[in-house]
């Protein structure tokens, strides 16, 4: 199928999630504009997290979960349908990158960390691999700091290092949306806004969901604004875009 | 400290040295009891001398080659098997069904080892009789693929549990970049998991070694030098069975001693370097 709405990356229509027997997610109706950054704000267990993992199909991995109603992403003109648990989705996936709400580096060195999922990828050229990297890094303002120490443990790193160093590898596979869960709720103040500076960046050549807990934030960065409230997903007034 | 924990305190060293020293006794009193053979021509000429005690011979050189032999080849044929076993059970076998593989895998390793020689006896040697190997179909090919059967369990239970220590945020961010259960279990689980991996194998090695019933019943017993995986053997456990009934003063008698001596620094060796893995720094993965 071809998108016929260019500036929508997803849409929801009567979407439910279930978790084994209970309704997670209730009838969502909602869109998300292509490159610009769209934020979910509400209370811890309201569904937020959950229906980031409907946007990479990573509700597939859970045996108990059911979805229900309409979900589509948009991905390089083609609509994706993110119901469909047997639908093949690391292609999917490296398109729609995901950053974790704690840092989650592997235990590697830092620049096998950003390479791996090139090697996921089945890239096996080494410059390639050694341009993308640096390349990377430095989307993530993060070269300046590392590009001595590439060889060295990336746990070594500050906890906002870490952060950046996680969008850099979702960033290294070019992905057309990135995921973000409350990505600065593990790091203090001047790391959080290290974070920040980087997704206005961002937002401009990358589609962005992020899942936050601070208003003030979502006020900074945000150019739509939902609220989800026990599993009802409500457009916030104030569309910037 | 109160008397009443410098009194438990007191009990669990006694109970750790007096275990300590049962062991240290145990090779003692074999050394003592295998003297009488070793001034026959040492320790190195016992185990290098073949057993013909029509000559005046009882070397123990073909039970130790049929012990080797049984054992390294249960294996080779068990760790391929057990290792897909318990990628099966964490990665790719549905939920519910991983939970119930690993109760079944765990209740076999408490399977008495006489139930699998008898149904090797019954089922395995008259397939390998008729279809393979000829003969009897008693050999080390049959004895090692039973071998092999009782080992898996034990190391899938090593296996299993050194894969499910591996951090599940790592595998998480594998799935998210793209990558597939498998490149995660290649690439991240593996290099993360192997000394627990090698620890296991290293015990199944001890469990093949240490085995009697399995090689008594369904190896053949011949005390010739094997040459080939479909000739008969007699492994060390075996000829300690099979020669415990002899005269006790006999040197045929006293060489059940230097097969348990042999025994006793095989698994000491294996205990060791299960020990020195432990200390060895974790592989990094990727």
């Amino acid at each position: 199928m071809t998108s016929t709405m260019s500036e929508t990356k997803i849409r929801l229509a009567d979407f439910s999630f279930r978790y084994g027997k209970s309704e997670v997610l209730h009838h969502i109706t909602a869109q998300f504009p292509e490159n610009r950054l769209t934020a979910i704000i509400g209370p811890s267990g309201s569904g937020k997290s959950t229906l980031l993992s409907v946007f990479n199909r990573f509700w597939a991995e859970i045996p108990e979960a059911k979805v229900e109603g309409l979900a589509q992403l948009c991905l390089a003109g083609t609509w994706q349908n993110l119901c469909d648990r047997r639908a093949p989705s690391q292609q999917l996936r490296r398109k729609v990158g995901m950053v974790f709400q704690s840092p989650n580096p592997l235990p590697m060195s830092i620049f096998r960390n950003v390479a791996f999922p090139l090697k996921l990828a089945g890239v096996r050229d080494r410059e390639e691999i050694a341009v993308r990297v640096e390349n990377s890094l430095r989307r993530t303002l993060l070269w300046k700091e590392v590009k001595e120490r590439l060889a060295t443990d990336a746990r070594s790193l500050s906890g906002g290092q870490q952060q950046r160093l996680c969008i850099a590898r979702s960033l290294i596979l070019e992905p057309e949306m990135l995921l973000l869960d409350e990505p600065t709720s593990a790091l203090d103040r001047e790391a959080g806004a290290g974070i920040e500076e980087l997704l206005i960046g961002l937002k401009k050549e990358c589609t962005l969901v992020l899942v936050s807990h601070y208003l003030e934030q979502v006020e900074r960065l945000a150019d739509r604004v939902f609220e989800m409230s026990a599993g009802k997903l409500r457009l916030l007034g104030g569309d910037r875009s | 400290m109160s008397i009443f924990s410098r009194i438990v305190e007191r009990l669990f060293f006694l109970a750790a040295a007096g275990s300590a020293l049962l062991t240290v006794a145990v090779f003692l009193l074999l050394l003592y009891l295998a003297l009488p053979l070793f001034e026959q021509g040492g320790f190195w000429a016992l185990i290098r001398s073949p057993w013909d005690p029509g000559a005046g011979f009882y070397g123990i050189y073909p039970m130790l080659v049929g012990s080797l032999s049984i054992a390294f080849l249960a294996l080779l044929i068990g760790f391929p098997l057990s290792l897909g076993g318990a990628f099966f059970i964490t990665c790719f076998a549905p939920l519910f069904l991983r939970r119930h593989l690993l109760n079944l895998v765990r209740l076999l390793t408490g399977v008495p080892t006489v139930v699998y020689s008898f149904a090797a006896l019954f089922l395995l040697v008259p397939f390998l009789r008729e279809n393979l190997t000829g003969g009897s179909g008693l050999n080390i090919l049959g004895a090692a693929l039973m071998l092999a059967v009782l080992i898996a369990p034990t190391m899938i239970i090593f296996f299993v549990d050194a894969l499910r220590r591996v951090p599940s945020g790592f595998l998480q961010a594998v799935t998210a970049l793209g990558g597939s259960p498998a490149q995660g279990l290649v690439y991240i689980a593996l290099p993360l998991a192997w000394p627990g991996i090698l620890n296991g194998l290293l015990l199944g090695l001890g469990r093949a070694m240490g085995d009697t019933m399995i090689s008594l019943m369904i190896a053949g017993n011949a005390v010739a030098l094997p040459e080939s995986m479909t000739d008969s053997a007699r492994t060390l456990t075996a000829h300690i069975a099979l020669v415990i009934a002899a005269d006790v003063s006999s040197l045929e008698f006293q060489s059940i001693f230097a097969c348990g001596i042999l025994l006793y620094l095989f698994t000491a060796l294996l205990v060791l370097m299960v020990r020195l893995l432990g200390k060895f720094p974790k592989r990094s993965p990727g």
